[in-house]
């Protein structure tokens, strides 16, 4: 008996906790309409998201503002209100409600009420994509940007793409004195990675199914330790660019940072034997920089550009798309390279090669100049389709600013890229799809709860985005005790 | 005796060390937001240092924040004082005494240096304040520190090991000392779990984590040498002549502070414009610290270099040695925003200084500039840099 009161005391509790709670809402009454949709931050108007993405919170920039009401109704059933500061809108209503409408749409109801009156707007569509996006979420570098000698606090996270959570994967002040950078999986699969640690007592982090082995990539024969990396598809291969990269900062108006790199070639690494492969064909004069391998393996694609007397004639660094066969069985590269893409035809530097992982698409920037295109403001991005040549700028994701650090999903229906278009200088992480036919959706930017907020305090900016299928999971104590032993197992050439 | 204690450091740190004073303020940025006091709570230590921050923020003001860290010592002196005589029953109190003084001098000695964060006297004296609350029986004295050590250990970080040799007191007191020992093993497992346990759920290295996050500057060196926060405080103050006279009685090792020194020399007609610049444009060599890249961002923003102040600005925010943002050089990056017309940025870092105490009120001033850029051309500061700005011819700085 005294059990039943209590349930029955602790239900009625509930009840009237929830009756108090609906108390407090405002209903719309009497709202004057307005024909403009919503001016929201962020856009995400008329954007395609895959279901299961975070929850798309937003907040009412359009002024000020005392309460947000906003109903979320699926073209396919199922339906979402809340009202708050922002929209901020419940994970798991969400999620069903995305699940429920794939191929179809979202409508979105944004009142306003102010001083006691509501506004209501007109409704605006989000499209939820056929295409599913089947990986975990992303990692990526968060970095200040525009910064040289200082120890900033970087780091690399991840983030499930399915809720906000965003987990450190190493930060610099668990290594510090030491810049991580070039975090680099296999085709999305955490299980094999490489990393990059730069300072004294610098390394290569090769990490397969857990297992940590840290290499010293410089040898007599190679101008540097690996930095700009892409795993061969058969996880044994990794080849990395060995350079050396600058900065200068401009004083005149428009531009601030130009980056360089006073050398660049490339290596392949056997991570299986630590041996390093070379070709005279990836060790010129001229720099060839940001390897990517083909889905197939057979070829490496990546950009090169001449020679030329730097930082002064930083103008002049223009690069061409090339690719060289590759022979996994030998381990060896071909002997001729083809341009696949000529700065000698256009003028434009083509930089940042991405291969889509069926094979269809390749990915790369277009700038002026320059083989480092995140400080590049014109740096956007372009598409070719690997079956009939043609290539087009993605007019559909590019803005004014920079574009640039793109990578595939696993499945190669959506794609990830770092814009500047906000601001000018802080790069943010925005998703589109692709379809079949090379249709690409307007971009969405990374959902965050309370995205103004969020972003607008956040004095960091994302580069190096890509997918991963699965959490990353890296020991970081393995880590500081490596970097800090100092211990390098040599790599030879082969 | 207490009183004279507190008098001579107040004077010590208004009249000898002011320039660190306003040091410590310049590398941090204490924000009125629960995010912040979240952040800072999420690590081992972080109310001691949420604490910490907090009254550095009053640091704007010298004579404050020498009154503020006089009283800390004094605090934990008297503390110790009563943790001596309530733990010391067989010593007289009169002879305890000027043991009493021991912490406060070592605490005194250790934060004169800039790699000493004021966590740590923060953390000293919450810890003392705990340990006086403990129960005067063993027991219950047991059960607290069971307690104590947790929190106490996530609130205040690895000082709390005080709380550990607390109880070893009863070793004296107690015939039964084996337990006494096991107990206080105990107590020890207890808190060298918890420092492990962290040491998984918090990006820091398990040696950083023991020696307490924010107790030691985790980029050792970075601040900068006392003699650059000592040209950085009188360039800010603008004291052309003493920074001459200063470098006259002993030419300075810094570059920064030899640039300084030049600027000083311009001010007073000493050297010309072009004198001024030889050297100058050397960024790699110069941006050496916090303080000798604050002084950069200063006196590039007098020569009218408005890019070259923004970088060496931001290095100041990345050379921070605790990782923690500067209130003053986030302020330039407004400036340096404003008058390049990146007002969408600027006004990124104006909604963080509005979370401000001391510079909130400036912030919304420059909210006005950002929002209405043509003010920015009628401002006798802003304006006349953009005109500079806006006439530089584009070169490299190699």
């Amino acid at each position: 008996m005294k059990q039943l009161i209590n349930h029955i005391s602790i239900v009625l509790t509930v009840v009237f906790c929830l009756v108090m709670l609906e108390g407090c809402r405002h209903q719309v009454e009497h709202a004057t309409r307005v024909h403009q949709v919503p001016a929201i931050y962020p856009d995400y108007v008329g954007v395609t998201i895959p279901a299961g993405i975070a929850p798309l919170d937003f907040n009412f920039v359009g002024g000020d503002v005392d309460l947000l009401d906003v109903t979320v109704r699926g073209s396919k059933g199922g339906e979402l209100h809340v009202q708050g500061e922002w929209a901020d809108l419940n994970i798991e209503a969400w999620q069903q409600l995305t699940q429920q409408n794939v191929g179809g749409e979202l409508l979105f109801t944004v009142c306003v009420e102010h001083d006691d009156q509501w506004i209501q707007y007109d409704d605006f569509k989000v499209y939820v994509s056929k295409l599913p996006l089947e990986d975990y979420g992303l990692t990526y570098r968060r970095i200040p940007p525009g910064y040289e000698v200082g120890g900033a606090n970087i780091g690399i996270y991840q983030r499930d793409l399915h809720s906000f959570d965003e987990t450190a994967i190493l930060k610099v002040s668990a290594v510090y004195g030491h810049c991580i950078n070039c975090h680099t999986a296999n085709r999305t699969d955490p299980s094999t990675l490489t990393m990059q640690f730069r300072g004294e007592g610098g390394g290569t982090l090769v990490q397969r199914n857990g297992k940590q082995h840290w290499l010293n990539t410089r040898t007599d024969s190679t101008k540097a330790a690996g930095s700009y990396a892409y795993w061969h598809p058969s996880g044994r291969y990794c080849a990395y660019a060995v350079n050396s990269v600058h900065q200068n900062f401009h004083v005149g108006t428009e531009k601030r940072i130009e980056a360089y790199h006073r050398f660049s070639d490339l290596i392949l690494l056997d991570t299986q034997t630590n041996q390093l492969v070379l070709s005279p064909l990836l060790q010129t004069e001229d720099q060839e920089i940001f390897p990517a391998f083909s889905p197939d393996g057979k070829y490496l694609y990546y950009s090169t550009s001449k020679p030329c007397n730097l930082p002064a004639e930083y103008e002049k660094v223009k690069c061409s798309i090339c690719r060289i066969a590759f022979d996994e069985k030998t381990g060896t590269f071909g002997n001729e390279v083809d341009t696949l893409v000529n700065t000698a035809a256009t003028g434009k530097s083509y930089t940042l090669v991405r291969p889509s992982y069926d094979g269809r698409w390749l990915m790369f920037c277009v700038s002026d100049h320059s083989n480092f295109p995140v400080f590049q403001n014109d740096a956007d991005l372009w598409l070719m389709d690997l079956k009939t040549g043609e290539m087009r700028e993605l007019k559909e994701v590019n803005s004014r600013q920079t574009e640039s650090f793109h990578n595939w999903s696993s499945n190669s229906g959506w794609f990830v890229f770092s814009s500047k278009r906000e601001n000018g200088e802080y790069a943010q992480l925005y998703l589109s799809s692709i379809d079949d036919k090379g249709r690409v959706t307007k971009p969405f930017l990374l959902p965050q709860r309370n995205p103004k907020k969020y972003y607008g305090e956040l004095f960091d900016s994302y580069n190096v985005p890509d997918f991963t299928k699965t959490p990353v999971s890296l020991d970081v104590h393995e880590v500081h005790r490596q970097v800090f032993d100092g211990k390098r197992q040599q790599v030879e050439v082969r | 005796m207490t009183i004279l204690f507190g008098i001579v450091l107040f004077c010590f740190w208004n009249y000898v060390r002011s320039a660190q004073i306003e040091a410590r303020e310049a590398f941090q940025l204490f924000l009125f937001q629960s995010d912040y006091f979240l952040s800072r709570l999420s690590v081992p230590g972080g109310m001691a240092r949420y604490v910490a921050e907090f009254l550095v923020q009053f640091f704007r003001s010298v004579a404050l924040g020498a009154l503020i860290t006089a009283v800390l010592l004094v605090l934990i002196q008297w503390l110790s004082w009563k943790l001596l005589c309530r733990n010391m029953t067989a010593v007289s109190p009169s002879h305890l005494f000027p043991f009493s003084f021991l912490p406060s001098f070592a605490l005194w000695k250790m934060i004169c240096d800039m790699d000493v964060s004021m966590t740590l006297p923060v953390a000293v004296l919450l810890t003392w304040l705990l340990m006086l609350v403990l129960p005067n029986r063993r027991k219950p004295s047991l059960v607290s520190s069971l307690v104590l050590i947790p929190i106490g250990y996530w609130l205040l970080g690895p000082v709390i090991i005080c709380l550990v040799c607390c109880h070893f007191k009863w070793l004296q007191k107690s015939d039964d000392r084996i337990v006494v020992l096991a107990e206080s093993a105990g107590l020890t497992i207890l808190l060298a779990a918890c420092v492990l346990v962290s040491s998984h759920v918090v990006p820091y290295s398990l040696w950083n984590i023991t020696k307490g996050i924010d107790y030691w500057m985790i980029q050792s060196d970075k601040a900068g040498t006392y003699e650059e926060i000592e040209y950085d405080y009188l360039l800010q103050q603008k004291q052309w002549g003493k920074i001459i006279t200063l470098s006259e009685e002993e030419e300075p090792k810094s570059l920064a502070c030899k640039n300084v020194v030049r600027l000083a020399k311009y001010y007073e007609k000493r050297i010309s414009g072009e004198e001024l610049k030889e050297n100058m444009l050397h960024p790699n060599k110069v941006l050496t610290s916090g303080a000798a890249a604050m002084m950069m961002s200063d006196v590039y923003l007098h020569m009218g270099f408005v890019n070259m102040s923004q970088r060496a600005a931001f290095e100041v925010m990345m050379s921070s040695p605790n990782y923690n943002m500067s209130g003053r050089e986030l302020s330039r990056l407004v400036e340096t925003n404003l008058i390049t017309g990146q007002y969408e940025v600027a006004l990124k870092y104006i909604s963080l200084l509005e979370h401000t105490l001391f510079y909130r009120s400036w912030a919304k001033q420059m909210r006005q500039l950002a929002t209405n850029p043509e003010l920015i051309k009628r401002s006798p500061k802003y304006g006349s840099l953009q005109e500079v700005y806006q006439q530089t011819v584009d070169v490299f700085f190699f």
